[in-house]
């Protein structure tokens, strides 16, 4: 029952994403993605060309971008800081717009010792950055997107939607 | 073959509706001092990204050729990028690597591509095109003949000498080479 509730509210941020007019994702995948991913990826408006790292996956945006999309990369925030240099001197440095849909392990209250200390220091390094992060729930996502997009727009460089592992039901 | 003169015949050989992805540092500056044009993206920062973008735009740009100018310390950074590529298989992209043995753009110090056959793992990986050229003349033939057929991915090994100036102008308005890049490309399918 929780599943499938999970299910509609990812699919629904899915095609609100899609009726934002986003049209090219990449990405690692994370479990907690899981149904935005595959609802993405079976869509005949995206394409969908996965990677092998995050900092591939934002090269390969990066070329999407240059070559007229609108594109998505997904990871985790692990990902986030396997990809921070590529992020610094190549999105933001070059003005190229991408909506990073990231999700946030080590959030307050979980217990995964590996992520913590990313956990933690996640929302200072985007802010020191200069990547606005906004929290997902059931209640924002239109919001959120319609955020991420005038932001994408005005300022040309990448903008942040945080998912906290169990946080839409 | 020095970098400046494996450069030179690159864009000697491609007309200007050809893009050309380039490498950090100094095989981007070089480029840059060459031959600056709206046709060419310097990547500056992202080390090992060049192929990336470039698959990135192959896919969405398909009926033109794109040239990806890398280097061998910045290919063994994003390995992975092969097996994409081969598994993506974009037949437009035509991807070089100028391979010195060493990290130039700093300080000559060794990388290990003397030992890595890069050119084995590209064929592995899924390029239909391979080649490794040591001098002029054949990385000539091998860009003229990449242009010519739509066989790739195409992968060209181009082994050269180590030593070339630094004096090179530094690219500064990255945001600009951006739009004047993204512009160029809307002009084609």
């Amino acid at each position: 029952m929780e599943e499938n509730t999970r299910k509609e509210l990812e699919n629904k941020f899915a095609k609100l994403l899609i009726n934002a007019g986003f049209n090219f994702v990449s990405g690692v995948p994370c479990a907690a993605q899981k149904y935005i991913i595959d609802y993405l990826s079976n869509h005949p408006k995206i394409q969908h060309i996965p990677a092998n790292r995050e900092s591939e996956a934002l090269g390969i945006a990066t070329g999407a971008f240059l070559a007229g999309k609108k594109p998505i990369v997904y990871m985790q925030n692990s990902g986030l800081m396997n990809s921070l240099n590529d992020i610094t001197s190549l999105l933001i440095s070059y003005k190229i717009p991408i909506l990073l849909i990231i999700t946030w392990r080590g959030a307050p209250g979980e217990d995964a010792p590996q992520h913590l200390v990313n956990g933690r220091s996640m929302i200072k390094i985007l802010d020191t950055i200069g990547i606005p992060a906004q929290i997902l729930t059931k209640e924002n996502m239109k919001l959120t997107i319609q955020f991420s997009k005038t932001w994408l727009k005005e300022k040309q460089i990448p903008a942040a939607i945080l998912i906290i592992r169990g946080i839409l039901k | 073959m020095k970098r400046r003169e494996a450069i030179q015949i690159i864009i000697q050989n491609l007309n200007k509706s050809i893009p050309v992805i380039s490498s950090l540092g100094l095989i981007s500056r070089e480029l840059f001092d060459l031959r600056d044009s709206p046709q060419n993206f310097y990547m500056t920062g992202s080390m090992g990204l060049a192929s990336s973008i470039g698959l990135g735009i192959a896919i969405n740009k398909q009926k033109i050729k794109i040239i990806v100018i890398d280097g061998d310390g910045s290919l063994l950074m994003n390995l992975g990028s092969l097996a994409s590529i081969g598994f993506f298989c974009p037949k437009n992209l035509i991807h070089i690597v100028l391979d010195n043995e060493a990290y130039e753009s700093c300080s000559g110090e060794p990388s290990v591509s003397k030992t890595a056959r890069l050119d084995k793992i590209a064929k592995t990986l899924g390029y239909n095109f391979v080649t490794k050229v040591k001098n002029k003349l054949d990385l000539r033939k091998a860009i003229k003949e990449s242009l010519d057929q739509n066989k790739g991915p195409v992968f060209i090994l181009a082994k050269i000498d180590l030593g070339s100036h630094r004096d090179l102008p530094r690219i500064l308005k990255l945001d600009k080479i951006t739009r004047r890049f993204k512009k160029f490309l809307a002009q084609f399918k």
